[in-house]
């Protein structure tokens, strides 16, 4: 790679205020270094001890997300459960922004987006009563877990889930969470 | 019955189980991806302890964080004093959250809400 283009991608990551890049192999280790490194970086920041604590809450379970669903994809493709994936957590002001990508099947993402939009058609209380519901009633799995992860995230962000999906070849996209705190 | 204690890491709780006074300690923060291994002594134990419990039982609770994935084990290690509660022991809950902090308040109140046992809301300056 040119030293140029080494240094737009500093300038574009210094610009746009990123706190945290990562792309690259995702495995519980990773995962926990990541969530490390963003913890101490974020308690140096002079902001509210509330939103310190809830965009690391948000942060935990947003990873942890990721991979449980890279997890079931390299499950369902019998292939390793480390997977190629991106990370990026954006501070502007008191906002942060998490957004975490990876390729998924594209006949996977209707089900995604239906999720999602399921969970953004709820308000705060609502989003309770679910909660609550699927912690009761549902047994332990990393399916069940993977499904309250989503309405945990909505909850304490306190904000709707968005996402971006850009087309890949081979029946594949990038889908991307973005999920906005503050 | 012994005392089952361990220590807390950047993923796991400090857990304390105390027979003899009836206690059950968990404080810190709960973030392992797959927690059953690490809360499955914890599950044995008080399967043991609910055989001849004391007849009051305190838990207290003193989490800073947990993932979803830990509030299902949670949930399991109510379920398991909820049966003996009102029988061979009086069980309560003691949930702590810092002052501020509403997201751990709720949590309490949700699992107050869930299972039969009584929670105490106690707000403290820290956990």
């Amino acid at each position: 790679m040119a030293e140029s283009s080494i240094l737009d991608i500093y300038k574009l990551l210094d610009d746009d205020n990123i706190i945290l890049s990562y792309k690259g192999a995702i495995n519980a280790d990773v995962i926990m270094s990541l969530i490390s490194i963003l913890e101490n970086k974020i308690n140096t920041f002079d902001i509210r001890t509330d939103l310190k604590r809830r965009v690391m809450r948000v942060l935990i379970e947003c990873f942890q997300n990721l991979h449980h669903h890279l997890d079931a994809a390299a499950l369902d493709a019998e292939q390793t459960s480390e997977s190629n994936a991106l990370i990026i957590v954006q501070q502007i002001g008191d906002q942060f922004i998490i957004k975490t990508g990876n390729v998924i099947n594209e006949s996977d993402l209707v089900q995604l987006q239906r999720r999602i939009a399921m969970v953004n058609e709820l308000n705060s209380d609502e989003l309770r009563d679910l909660y609550r519901k699927k912690l009761e009633n549902e047994s332990f799995s990393k399916k069940v877990t993977a499904g309250l992860g989503f309405i945990d995230i909505a909850r304490k962000s306190k904000q709707k889930l968005s996402f971006e999906v850009m087309e890949m070849a081979s029946r594949k996209c990038f889908f991307c969470l973005n999920v906005t705190v503050g | 019955m012994e005392k089952l204690e361990l220590r807390g890491s950047p993923k796991t709780p400090d857990i304390m189980l105390d027979a003899d006074l009836g206690q059950m300690k968990i404080a810190g923060r709960s973030i392992p991806e797959n927690p059953i291994e690490f809360f499955s002594p914890i599950y044995n134990w008080i399967d043991n302890y609910s055989a001849s419990p004391c007849s009051e039982t305190i838990l207290d609770v003193r989490l800073e964080y947990f993932n979803t994935s830990s509030s299902k084990c949670l949930l399991d290690i109510f379920k398991k004093f909820e049966k003996i509660n009102g029988k061979s022991s009086h069980v309560r809950v003691n949930w702590y959250f810092e002052r501020d902090d509403d997201d751990m308040a709720e949590a309490g109140e949700d699992y107050e809400a869930i299972v039969d046992l009584p929670f105490s809301m106690i707000e403290v300056e820290q956990i």
